[in-house]
């Protein structure tokens, strides 16, 4: 007759559930956005999400800890997301792209006239700066200003230094200003 | 000025991705943790199938989804073989989630909802045989804490109890009568194998084909809710019974077969999304997915409307059998009513529908 399991595996994979469920539901989001920033198809987005949640769910019991999860999540989503276009060669249909090309599956069909006016008055001509910039400065400023991170945060989930972090903001910001206002 | 640029900028973020709205994948996402441990140490299934769909990935339509079936060793329910590793046939849910009352052995106490996988035997086609397993996802509850054993129990109580499917699913019932009184594992560091006590050896009146079924109906759910590939599984019968069915017997371990042979216990096709009766909002895209093992990967599709098709194409499986595929169809936006996915695969020799499921969904 097989013995009763240990608790200690089984309260491991418990918890790696319930860090799972909390992360999903404070997360999913804002990741897969993201992602979609970076690669600019929902479907593929949500897949790399999904894809880091897992991996992080196999390796909760090195994890342990929510932040350090998040990283993890944050560093599986850009890596992922960078090979998604590399594997895929679309990043230079997609840096080429003046305007969007992504694949919602989520959204409605394409914007009205007075919708695409509006978006180009309001960033729609930022965005597609940004697509335009180098990959490791287009990474650095999504992760800035989309998720607010810091320069610490970036660096750890582009695996750089902080002082390239801020030598990528500077450039990727002046270069932005280049491009959308004509001004060096 | 730079901060105005920066303040345009994380406007210009923030509007750019809340342009979608990313769909539901929890369940899918629990589902691959704790029933695929292969998919969490190589998750990378979308380079296959993104590669072979690149041309078309990113201009619009379609996107051929997750690749790849899985499971391991042996087929049917005979002996065990050493176990290697395993893929589950599946990345996401099969159908929707159904409330099950909480199973038997829950100790007194707190519980918590959770959502376990369950397979269940079915009818592949609309005229009955043959019959295959279906995976249900179903939200049902477990003592707080409780040890990966109990939660197996309680997917194999569920899994036993197909009564809340049979009104819309063509499942049978070869465990009725009988319960689930215990499930064990062995552990070595990892759970090892797994022993599920029954009440007694099952019901009478069932073919060949469906005791077969019914037996490695427990060993893929026990498998799946314990998340450790394909662990052998052992039956005891608590009557005493040396066999399941009269033909199965105890003293032997039972695996889900190797992955070339799951074409024979898995239903052909599965839709896994829409879920039966999931309700999408107006104006959103609807896109119905699920696995097939199917002849170069092909089935056919409907959609219907007031049981009129009112669409219908092909769709083609990021694999033929017999490796299980994936396969996505991108419907569009629908107008509000009420619809069913319907999947089918036509023989290529007779052109008869050789399998078939459908699910009803809505578009409010």
């Amino acid at each position: 007759m097989a013995e009763r399991e240990e608790v200690g595996s089984a309260g491991s994979t418990w918890a790696a559930d319930r860090a799972l469920t909390d992360l999903y539901a404070a997360h999913w989001h804002s990741l897969v956005r993201l992602s979609w920033l970076l690669v600019g198809d929902q479907q593929l987005a949500e897949e790399t999400v999904q894809d880091a949640f897992v991996s992080m769910h196999s390796r909760w019991s090195r994890l342990r800890n929510p932040d350090l999860a998040l990283a993890y999540l944050r560093r599986c989503v850009v890596n992922s997301s960078r090979s998604v276009l590399r594997h895929r060669k679309v990043e230079n249909r997609y840096l080429s792209a003046e305007t969007s090309a992504r694949t919602a599956h989520g959204m409605t069909e394409a914007p009205s006239a007075e919708e695409r006016a509006l978006e180009h008055a309001t960033g729609a001509r930022l965005v597609a700066a940004l697509g335009r910039l180098p990959r490791r400065q287009r990474e650095v400023l999504t992760l800035r200003y989309y998720l607010d991170l810091s320069e610490a945060q970036i660096a750890d989930a582009l695996s750089i230094s902080a002082g390239s972090v801020k030598a990528h903001a500077h450039r990727g910001l002046i270069a932005l200003r280049s491009d959308v206002e004509g001004t060096p | 000025m730079t901060d105005d640029l920066e303040r345009r900028l994380r406007q210009a973020l923030h509007r750019e991705a809340e342009r979608i709205t990313p769909h539901e994948r929890r369940t899918e996402i629990l589902a691959m943790a704790n029933d695929d441990t292969e998919t969490a140490q190589n998750p990378r299934r979308w380079l296959i199938p993104v590669a072979a769909a690149a041309s078309v990935a990113l201009i619009g339509a379609a996107i051929w989804g997750v690749s790849n079936s899985g499971g391991n060793q042996q087929a049917t329910p005979v002996t065990t073989h050493p176990v290697t590793s395993t893929t589950t046939p599946a990345a996401g849910p099969s159908t929707a989630m159904v409330p099950v009352p909480v199973p038997s052995p829950a100790p007194t106490g707190a519980t918590t909802p959770v959502t376990l996988p369950a397979y269940f035997v079915g009818a592949t086609t609309a005229t009955g045989a043959p019959y295959g397993l279906y995976r249900e996802f179903v939200r049902t509850a477990v003592p707080v804490g409780a040890t990966a054993a109990q939660k197996a129990e309680a997917a194999v109580a569920v899994a036993m109890n197909a009564q809340p499917f049979t009104n819309y699913e063509p499942y049978v019932q070869p465990w009725s009568g009988t319960s689930v009184k215990d499930v064990t594992v062995t552990t070595d560091g990892r759970i090892s194998d797994a022993t599920i006590t029954l009440s007694g050896p099952g019901a009478s009146g069932f073919t060949a084909a469906q005791t077969r079924l019914a037996v490695q109906q427990l060993v893929w759910t026990v498998q799946a809710a314990l998340g450790q590939g394909a662990i052998p599984v052992r039956f005891v019968v608590a009557d005493g019974s040396p066999t399941l069915f009269g033909a199965y017997p105890t003293d032997k371990t039972y695996n889900r077969p190797a992955p070339e042979l799951q074409y024979q216990v898995l239903a052909p096709i599965w839709i896994t999304s829409p879920v039966r009766d999931q309700a999408f909002p107006a104006g959103a895209t609807v896109v119905a997915s699920g696995q097939s093992c199917a002849f170069e990967g092909t089935t056919q599709w409907q959609l219907k409307k007031g049981g009129t098709a009112v669409r219908s194409g092909s769709a083609t499986a990021s694999s033929g059998c017999p490796t299980r595929g994936t396969w996505k169809v991108n419907l569009g936006a629908l107008a509000a009513g009420s619809y069913t996915f319907r999947m089918y695969e036509v023989s290529m020799q007779d052109g008869k529908i050789i399998a078939e499921t459908s699910k009803p969904f809505s578009v409010r």
